[in-house]
């Protein structure tokens, strides 16, 4: 028998979008209707009350003074770090490492993994879905070691070819890294499965969370990723502020990324040897009131649940996908099984510019473009889609708003 | 600063820019062989040729076809019609104050605003003054070459 599973709790959206004060803005003339949370999510009340009572009540530098004010500020930090580490249920915090975002983590692993195990030849497995960000740093690496890039393909839905990017892995293999969502589609990767595979050959995976973490529950050590990096302003946290999760025995490896105070245990002309971790990958004063941000953001996402975040994302996408697919000549790019927070679309033979203009001069604010991923709008052989992303604070109504306003561009442009 | 949170754009998609578009002047594939200029915006995809035939340092006549977004279309489109039957001269004369005023770099001309007027606006929008330009520059540039007209003119 199976137990029952208990309902997951919908959303209350009414308390929900009064903690989004900028929800509530017109843009040229009409309500909002914010559909770019893909891009950067919007802020709620508390993260922003957060980092004002650091900076007002606490804020002193971090891991250095014997004051206890000082003390006051590295407790809220070192609580922030654990906050990450509970959330993605990392094993310890020595493997939480604060970045300014995803691409800063990519580049970090990049870099110091790179230059610690790359050597000519060597090969690192991506896929035709990255972002230019989990693309470009492993290029610059690759010029500087002498590795090479294999890009595995995708089909028409959007979908990793497995058996295609299974056939990529082999002793020369260093490096997978793979979205676990897809930015511009929305796909899920099957990420399980890739791991299980590539360790089966010993072969680290690096997964860019930046698009999984506002909608899916994630678990490091569930997953048994090597690395896994997101940004806390796409999970309703402030900007310049993320993380990086690492397997300490990785870390523990890999020489700092960037040099300074902090990421040191005693420096001379002569010789310096370098801080435990996570300190080892953090030179220079972090920042502290994003962290505390970050942590604001993570207990507002859990006060809501990551079950109850996830379903209304389904709810969102259901509804937008089956409403889009009725406007006559629409067209959905990305049509995985598994899909999460995005829908990408082109009408007619329309410029998706002309779509998000006439979408904005009616207060619904979409994403156009290649959406920093030109390598597979160049395979689709179009030049980028309309995105429309949502974040919990989205409802039906939205949808119906981007539908009206689809289709009167339509009208518009004939 | 504080924007104004009811602020309104000036209309980039008012009735000319539509109109233009939807139904554009000239809009067809010439044969191979025949001299195209390339105008081609790797950012956002616009990509045109157009087909000028310059005859004794006239433009007869301006062909364009292509995939872009409506404002480069219709953009094109008044370059064909405006620029046909003009001298050389003359022409480059209008492109280049078609573009110094998409740009707002000078003001335009009476003669020049009466078809630049729609495309004003792009200016308020990012990056889209290049949408507006797009065809003009590539033509501009193609008729500064010495070898542009001069080799295709009889």
């Amino acid at each position: 028998m199976t137990p029952a599973t208990e309902p997951v709790r919908p959303v209350d959206l009414q308390a929900v979008r009064s903690q989004f004060p900028i929800l509530g803005r017109k843009m040229n003339g009409q309500p909002l209707v914010f559909l770019d949370s893909a891009a950067s999510s919007q802020k709620p009340v508390s993260v922003l009350e957060a980092m004002d009572q650091y900076y007002l009540t606490r804020h002193a530098n971090v891991h250095r003074g014997v004051y206890q004010l000082s003390q006051e500020a590295t407790e809220a930090f070192e609580q922030a770090r654990r906050a990450v580490q509970g959330f993605i249920n990392a094993a310890s915090d020595r493997e939480i490492i604060f970045t300014r975002g995803a691409t800063e983590g990519i580049n970090l692993v990049a870099s110091s993994f790179g230059r610690q195990f790359f050597k000519p030849g060597d090969e690192i497995v991506l896929s035709r879905l990255e972002h230019h960000s989990n693309i470009v740093p492993w290029q610059l690496i690759a010029e500087q070691t002498g590795a090479k890039i294999r890009v595995a393909p995708i089909n028409e839905a959007g979908e990793l070819l497995l058996d295609e990017w299974e056939k990529l892995l082999n002793e020369r293999t260093k490096m997978v890294t793979i979205a676990h969502v897809s930015n511009a589609l929305g796909s899920i990767f099957p990420v399980e499965e890739l791991i299980a595979k590539a360790h089966e050959r010993d072969i680290p995976v690096l997964l860019d969370g930046a698009q999984a973490v506002p909608h899916l529950p994630v678990d490091v050590q569930a997953l048994d990723v090597d690395f896994y990096v997101f940004s806390a302003h796409k999970m309703y946290g402030p900007t310049g502020i993320g993380a990086l999760y690492g397997k300490e025995k990785w870390l523990d490896a890999m020489p700092p990324y960037h040099g300074g105070g902090e990421m040191i245990s005693n420096v001379t002309f002569e010789k310096t040897t370098f801080n435990e971790l996570p300190f080892k990958f953090e030179a220079g004063t972090p920042d502290m009131a994003g962290a505390v941000g970050l942590e604001a953001a993570i207990l507002f996402m859990e006060g809501i649940g990551l079950d109850t975040i996830r379903q209304h994302d389904k709810t969102l996408l259901d509804y937008a996908t089956e409403k889009l697919l009725s406007v006559p000549d629409l067209k959905i790019f990305g049509n995985a099984r598994q899909k999460t927070g995005a829908v990408s679309f082109l009408m007619g033979n329309h410029h998706p510019y002309d779509v998000g203009a006439l979408l904005d001069q009616q207060g619904i604010a979409v994403r156009t473009g290649h959406h920093c991923t030109q390598p597979l709008m160049d395979w689709y052989g179009i030049p980028g889609t309309v995105r429309a992303s949502f974040g919990v604070y989205n409802n039906l109504e939205d949808i119906d708003r981007l539908v009206a306003g689809v289709e009167r561009a339509a009208r518009m442009l004939g | 600063m504080q924007e104004n949170p009811e602020k309104k754009q000036l209309d980039l998609y008012g009735e000319t820019i539509l109109r233009e578009s939807r139904s554009p002047y000239h809009f067809e594939k010439m044969p191979e062989g025949q001299t195209a200029v390339e105008a081609y915006n790797p950012y956002c995809g616009d990509k045109y040729r157009l087909f000028p035939e310059v005859e004794e340092g006239v433009i007869r006549a301006i062909h364009f076809h292509g995939y872009g977004c409506a404002v480069s279309k219709a953009s094109c489109s008044v370059l064909a019609r405006e620029l046909e039957g003009k001298p050389v001269e003359e022409a480059r004369a209008l492109i280049e104050g078609f573009v110094a005023a998409i740009r707002r770099e000078a003001i335009p001309s009476d003669r020049v605003a009466l078809f630049a007027a729609p495309f004003l606006p792009a200016a308020d929008y990012p990056g889209r003054e290049t949408c507006a330009v797009l065809g003009w520059e590539a033509l501009g540039r193609w008729l500064e070459v010495d070898d542009g007209p001069a080799r295709h003119s009889f």
